[in-house]
């Protein structure tokens, strides 16, 4: 089926579309969330996350790469995840006392944050099309889909070494540009 | 943190992106990894087929060159052949002997009867003899054949070539045949384009002359006479021009030089001493034709004789 079609299932609020969008997408939204927590259940529950999320969120919007909109919400839920859990390792003191103080202060300016994140990302986006095809794929399954480097040497047909190669290159060259740019993280 | 900022800010870049490298472009990938293959293939092709023409070429050449190698004597071989049959074309008799670019004898073995072979002549008529007992005549015909018929076609003279290569042994004799006596003989100086033989020389040359004439001699032997040649000449002094023997004479070894190389050049056996005494073997025949030079005077004799 296509991304259109289970869109507007969304839209229509049939069920079919969450069934449809796990066939399509399921496997690899999993595999998405498992290469953020390293848990399978975790990445279910991921997943299912995402399903929510974009049965609350179609409609009323209609993105133009469907994977890439379902694919994002995994990946936050999941970075979510990760910080809860690292978080608890932490310290489930400073959890807990990060939580109250939470209450005492100002919520962050979401929006400047947000916007803040968004420019970033338009700027490495900018960055990426710049650059070869085959070298902007690998960082984006490198550093959006988290993938191993022998997952990517096996995906382009490269050797592990060329992959970490292309990664080192394209990395020195984000850094000079964000530089350039006067971009502070 | 910094760079876990960087990664969470990745969640933001173009959609076009995320779905771009959903599907790595796999195909066109393995495409240009084909054409690479194709092309590596090609390239390996080639280079396997070039280190075979290599390897083909450098065998040839180290077979060529052994075989070379191994013919080498074999050509040596039929130019002694070639060089007797010259010789007794020369000079109507005994084939000269061999010399050595040094124009030294070659190694020779001296006998009790101060008579000593010549190994060179061992091997000229070991290649003789070869190609007689391989029954190849015809080879070594054609060969005297052709250089016969270039000159005179003369096929009595190739029957006597042939005949005179079966001639297997080389006596070389350097002294007087017999037993010396106490007579002393006073010789002239030689004439300008003459050859004055001393006595003990001319008798032996004789005696083994008569010798290989009568009916008791040995067929296979052929003698020649190891000589030391005195060289007479016009030499500038304070006085004027003055005919001399010019071994004396620091002025007369040039010439001598000179006339050695000449002989050498005419394929002489001759040998010159760091003394510029000029040394040589001949047959009777070689002697009796020796090619002259009208300004000088020859004397040949054995060394012993003075």
């Amino acid at each position: 089926m296509e991304d259109n079609e289970i869109i507007e299932l969304f839209w229509q609020r049939s069920q079919r579309a969450i069934a449809e969008t796990d066939g399509k997408y399921g496997g690899r939204l999993q595999s998405l969330s498992m290469n953020i927590l390293h848990d399978r259940e975790d990445a279910e529950e991921c997943v299912n996350d995402t399903y929510h999320a974009a049965w609350n969120t179609l409609p009323p919007k209609r993105p133009n790469y469907f994977f890439a909109y379902l694919a994002k919400l995994t990946r936050n839920f999941s970075f979510g995840k990760y910080d809860y859990y690292h978080a608890q390792k932490r310290s489930v003191t400073v959890v807990a006392l990060s939580e109250e103080i939470e209450n005492c202060i100002p919520a962050p300016n979401d929006f400047e944050q947000k916007l803040d994140s968004e420019e970033i990302g338009r700027i490495l986006s900018e960055f990426l099309l710049q650059q070869p095809d085959e070298m902007r794929k690998i960082f984006v399954r490198r550093y959006w889909y988290m993938d191993s480097i022998r997952d990517i040497s096996q995906m382009f047909h490269v050797s592990e070494s060329k992959v970490k190669s292309i990664l080192f290159r394209m990395r020195n060259k984000l850094r000079k540009y964000l530089e350039e740019g006067g971009i502070q993280l | 943190m910094r760079g876990k900022a960087l990664l969470e800010c990745m969640a933001y870049i173009d959609d076009k992106l995320i779905e771009e490298a959903l599907n790595p472009p796999c195909i066109p990938h393995e495409k240009n990894l084909d054409e690479k293959n194709n092309k590596y293939n090609t390239v390996t092709k080639w280079r396997m087929a070039a280190a075979c023409v290599l390897v083909l070429g450098v065998s040839a050449t180290a077979f060529w060159s052994h075989q070379q190698q191994k013919n080498t004597p074999h050509t040596e071989n039929i130019e002694i052949a070639d060089q007797m049959d010259k010789a007794s074309k020369d000079t109507g008799d005994r084939p000269k002997m061999h010399h050595n670019d040094t124009g030294m004898p070659a190694e020779s073995t001296a006998t009790d009867t101060d008579l000593y072979t010549a190994g060179t002549e061992q091997d000229k008529e070991k290649s003789i003899e070869d190609a007689m007992e391989d029954k190849a005549p015809a080879k070594q015909g054609s060969v005297y054949a052709e250089q016969y018929d270039e000159e005179n076609g003369a096929a009595d003279e190739r029957q006597f070539a042939i005949e005179e290569s079966q001639k297997t042994s080389y006596t070389i004799l350097s002294d007087y045949y017999g037993e010396k006596d106490a007579s002393v003989y006073d010789y002239p100086v030689p004439q300008k384009g003459t050859l004055l033989c001393y006595h003990d020389l001319q008798e032996t040359i004789n005696y083994y002359t008569k010798l290989e004439n009568s009916a008791a001699s040995v067929e296979d032997t052929i003698y020649a006479y190891q000589v030391v040649i005195d060289l007479y000449g016009d030499i500038e002094t304070a006085n004027g021009t003055q005919y001399k023997e010019l071994h004396y004479e620091s002025e007369g070894h040039l010439i001598i030089e000179q006339e050695y190389r000449r002989l050498i050049d005419l394929g002489y056996a001759v040998r010159l001493s760091e003394d510029f005494q000029l040394t040589g073997t001949f047959t009777k025949t070689e002697i009796d034709t020796f090619p002259l030079a009208p300004e000088y005077g020859y004397v040949f004799r054995f060394e012993s004789e003075t």
